[in-house]
């Protein structure tokens, strides 16, 4: 019966698109979700999917992004805001009645935010908590089902600021260090199920977050009363000229590619625009391990410490 | 003004304190610690009441506060880390008893979670409201009094800053993000003179463990569902374990030295067996390597182990 549906659906398909213009189709057409897919790296992964054949289920929150979304090739937009249960379970019935399966989730969405721990408002940590942990969290726990079916993938945009932490980023770098550990605790829950499970951590790159993030406080500013000061101006454009100067996230859909393709995906992708960005990456996961060694009578020596690493290296 | 108002509250609490020969330490520097009542908390309470300090202990729960409140040394604090009432209300109990703050010590957390097919969110944004948001809501409020004293931030974490497995993601999650807060506000601090730093237990005697499993029957029921017997054999070999556990007085050493060392560590990791010392480093290393694997910055074994070395070398030149 479930075979006939998704002939059926697929025969629907390929009669209402007679004429459309032959286009690439890869891995018989697998399906991938994305949420966050309006702009940014979203939206690269999502172009480059489906430019490579694959079919995107995009979501965005906007109408006007839904529309120009929907105008790709290969890409079918969905609303989908992921702190909204409601619009997560809309878009599992919508993925369920179009009857090609899901092979991946991308949990992409996310905000950012800034400030210090002393200034910044609960709200912003709620905000920032609600859509870049709960979200994944809502969207991962809705699409499991359709992924387990087809022992498919689920990859999750962290960032750099999964391993960095620098004063004023705490509430953005707490959020990506929490899907560090997620990914980690989700690939055991999944790995009996024929599931993999990934996380990318993309470096410095072309988007709107910056823009976004520093719009949605001077929004706030302006609902609490308060003035934009010719410094909160200047800052937000600061955030966008260098945001614009950012390199293209080309890369960061390249790993995704392989995250959700290849044969045998990585734990992890650290993707970043340049050397400096993997140094500091890499030097602070070795300070932060060698912190980690420093009290207690366990501690290991330094060669100690090189056994183990070559050790991981060997696997 | 603020001087005399704090020799007065030294000269109360010595009379006050007169009786059973306490040790004072330190010009009586006082400690908030959040979830005092059982575990690290409480022991940790115990110590530094022991010491000479003077401790205000963070609990929920009336019976706990009349049993905290009898330790020499300790004030018991009605403090629920979500509550910003509550929060408010012992900022100004402790403005108000005029010896400053030294010490806060962000120890109050919740285990629990799930696999993330099977847990409703709820349970994980229970998890996040204590261990993130209450971590969070507490050092706001109390940052300015440990400022004025140029003192310290200690957060209790757990090796799951750095270790995740099936079922723990909202656990690991919200001592991940501790890892992550200790960086931040180190940096954010250091300027004001603050030393801010995270103790990460192993498995250690608490009650957190049952508390998790007694919280999930409290939910159950109240859906109106059944306890199966495989549930209550579950709690029961949870039970047993934690029973089994280490007390944490080697957890409460390593917050002394945050707290009182003239150089504090950022991370302390205390475990009771090398056995969890081997997972916590081992965890890490992989995930160095694997943060290593994909793209063409990736650096060489060669080039790891000088980092490496580079970084020991900083370290030492530090010390």
């Amino acid at each position: 019966m479930k075979a006939f549906l998704q002939f059926a659906a697929l025969t629907a398909i390929l009669v209402l698109q007679p004429f459309a213009p032959q286009s690439a189709v890869a891995d018989d057409q697998k399906a991938v979700l994305i949420t966050g897919a309006s702009t940014g790296i979203g939206r690269n992964m999502a172009e480059r999917l489906a430019a490579d054949g694959y079919f995107v289920y995009a979501g965005a929150r906007k109408e006007k992004d839904l529309e120009e979304l929907d105008a790709i090739e290969n890409v079918r937009a969905v609303r989908l805001d992921v702190t909204s249960q409601e619009q997560v379970d809309a878009a599992v019935a919508v993925i369920r009645e179009e009857g090609r399966g899901l092979w991946g989730l991308v949990n992409n969405a996310g905000v950012a935010t800034s400030g210090p721990v002393a200034d910044l408002e609960d709200s912003d940590l709620d905000f920032v908590l609600n859509v870049n942990v709960n979200g994944v969290v809502r969207v991962t726990r809705a699409f499991i089902p359709l992924i387990v079916e087809s022992k498919g993938r689920i990859v999750t945009t962290g960032s750099i600021s999964g391993i960095l932490s620098s004063p004023g980023s705490s509430a953005y770098s707490m959020s990506k260090h929490a899907m560090e550990a997620f990914t980690d605790s989700l690939a055991r829950e999944m790995e009996p199920l024929g599931v993999h499970v990934s996380v990318i951590e993309p470096g410095s790159y072309k988007s709107r977050i910056r823009r976004t993030t520093v719009a949605r406080i001077a929004k706030n500013i302006e609902a609490s009363g308060n003035e934009l000061t010719d410094e909160i101006r200047a800052r937000m454009k600061a955030a966008a000229e260098r945001e614009v100067t950012l390199k293209e996230p080309d890369e960061v859909s390249e790993a995704a590619l392989h995250a959700l393709f290849s044969e045998a995906p990585h734990r992890r992708y650290m993707v970043v625009p340049n050397e400096e960005e993997a140094n500091l990456t890499i030097r602070k996961a070795i300070e932060e391990l060698l912190q980690l060694n420093t009290w207690g009578p366990y501690s290991y020596s330094r060669d100690e410490l090189v056994q183990m690493l070559d050790e991981a290296l060997a696997e | 003004m603020h001087l005399f108002i704090r020799c007065l509250a030294v000269l109360i609490s010595i009379a006050a304190f007169a009786g059973p020969s306490p040790v004072f330490a330190d010009e009586h520097k006082a400690i908030l610690i959040t979830g005092a009542s059982t575990g690290i908390g409480r022991n940790l309470a115990e110590t530094l009441a022991a010491n000479g300090y003077h401790v205000y202990a963070g609990a929920r729960k009336d019976e706990d506060l009349a049993d905290l409140d009898k330790i020499d040394n300790v004030t018991a604090v009605r403090l629920d880390v979500t509550k910003q009432d509550q929060v408010d209300a012992v900022v100004a109990q402790i403005e108000k008893d005029g010896g400053g703050l030294w010490g806060l010590v962000n120890n109050a957390g919740v285990g629990g979670g799930g696999n993330v097919l099977d847990t409703p969110i709820e349970n994980q944004s229970f998890v996040y409201a204590v261990n993130v948001e209450g971590v969070y809501r507490t050092t706001k409020a109390f940052a300015p009094l440990v400022m004025a004293s140029k003192g310290r931030i200690v957060t209790t974490g757990s090796i799951a800053g750095t270790l995740s497995w099936p079922g723990g993601s909202a656990y690991s999650g919200s001592k991940h993000w501790v890892e992550a807060y200790t960086d931040a506000l180190a940096g954010e601090m250091a300027p004001h003179g603050v030393s801010v730093s995270v103790v990460e237990p192993g498995n250690y005697k608490s009650r957190i463990r049952r508390s998790s499993w007694q919280r999930a029957f409290e939910q159950m029921e109240a859906a109106g569902e059944d306890i199966t017997e495989e549930m209550k054999q579950a709690y029961e070999a949870t039970a047993s374990r934690e029973l089994s556990y280490k007390e944490p007085d080697e957890v409460s050493a390593a917050f002394m030295h945050a707290l009182f060392d003239e150089k504090p560590l950022l991370r302390y990791v205390v475990v009771p067996n090398e056995g969890e010392q081997e997972r916590t480093i081992q965890t890490k290393i992989s995930e160095l390597v694997q943060l290593n694997t994909w793209g063409p910055y990736s650096y060489s074994r060669d080039e790891l182990i000088e980092l490496l070395d580079a970084a020991i070398e900083a370290n030492q030149v530090k010390e």
